[in-house]
């Protein structure tokens, strides 16, 4: 039986890509966090942090999953913040 | 005196530094609750401004149900966000807030930015003993200590200890610091409360 994903695996050259690869395939969401990440350190990102709140049953996907929420999220205006 | 002595001492002064000019901005004094947007946030902003270049800081409310963090920090080499829930109430997200401005406030490049964002969520979601050195998450924890010091600051520690004293419940003490209410916990009736008032003694010695 032919593993597919070997044999995309077996088509790249570099380790970068490779793990990108494995990423996208297995956790869609995290893929897609990493991406963002460096694309904004293309414009000067140097720094991510994160205040957390309840992760007992989180895992990394499920945590970029709620990330890539946030960054699609609409900006709401909060005058009350002072 | 131990590096992570030195750290607290370092970390501690800054955050009395900027409380202290919260206030002289505001014309001398400041009291609770302290200013966040219109105090701490521009204080930070002008510490990071060198060289007649403006470093500005935005804080961005956004409409997701905020479940496994509170907030979040991007900071860029001209300007950061602060990037925080609709599903905040006010005391936390002032802390929020505070917890990551005060990322800009210590955090140097060589040793606390985050290089493997992968890698800190593993350890923020796990909870789980590093082995090896890793500031970016020792980073995450001095975030929240410097916001109960810029929050609940030292120059009020009497009068916040008065109001336990004299029987206020932790809530009541919250509400009139509007800091959310387990920090006042921490300070009033924990360990930490004693660590964090030997160090600040310590300075005001070493201050005279």
């Amino acid at each position: 039986m032919i593993h597919l994903e070997s044999l995309v695996l077996d088509q790249l050259s570099t380790d970068d890509v490779m793990n990108d690869t494995l990423i996208q395939t297995k956790n869609p969401e995290t893929a897609e966090f990493t991406r963002w990440i460096e694309s904004e350190r293309q414009k000067g990102l140097v720094d991510v942090k994160f205040f957390k709140r309840d992760t007992e049953s989180s895992t990394v996907e499920s945590f970029c999953a709620e990330v890539n929420q946030m960054l699609r999220a609409l900006e709401v205006n909060d005058p009350d913040f002072n | 005196m131990s590096a992570d002595h030195s750290r607290f001492c370092d970390v501690f002064l800054i955050a009395r530094d900027v409380v202290e000019q919260v206030a002289r901005n505001a014309g001398g004094s400041v009291d609770f609750p302290i200013p966040v947007k219109k105090g701490i946030i521009p204080v930070t902003a002008g510490r990071l401004s060198v060289g007649g270049v403006k470093y500005t800081i935005r804080t961005i409310r956004k409409d997701w149900r905020s479940s496994q963090f509170y907030s979040a920090l991007f900071r860029y080499t001209d300007h950061a966000d602060v990037v925080y829930s609709t599903s905040l109430n006010r005391c936390w997200k002032r802390f929020s807030a505070c917890k990551e401005v005060a990322h800009l406030l210590v955090d140097d490049g060589a040793t606390h930015f985050t290089t493997d964002v992968v890698g800190l969520i593993q350890r923020i979601i796990t909870d789980a003993p590093f082995f090896e050195a890793d500031s970016s998450i020792e980073s995450e924890y001095m975030g929240v200590i410097i916001a109960i010091e810029l929050l609940l600051p030292w120059k009020f520690r009497k009068k916040l200890e008065a109001m336990r004293d004299a029987g206020k419940t932790d809530l009541q003490i919250a509400e009139h610091a509007r800091v959310p209410e387990k920090f006042v916990n921490l300070l009033l009736r924990s360990p930490y409360g004693e660590t964090s008032k030997r160090i600040n003694e310590q300075l005001d010695a070493a201050a005279q």
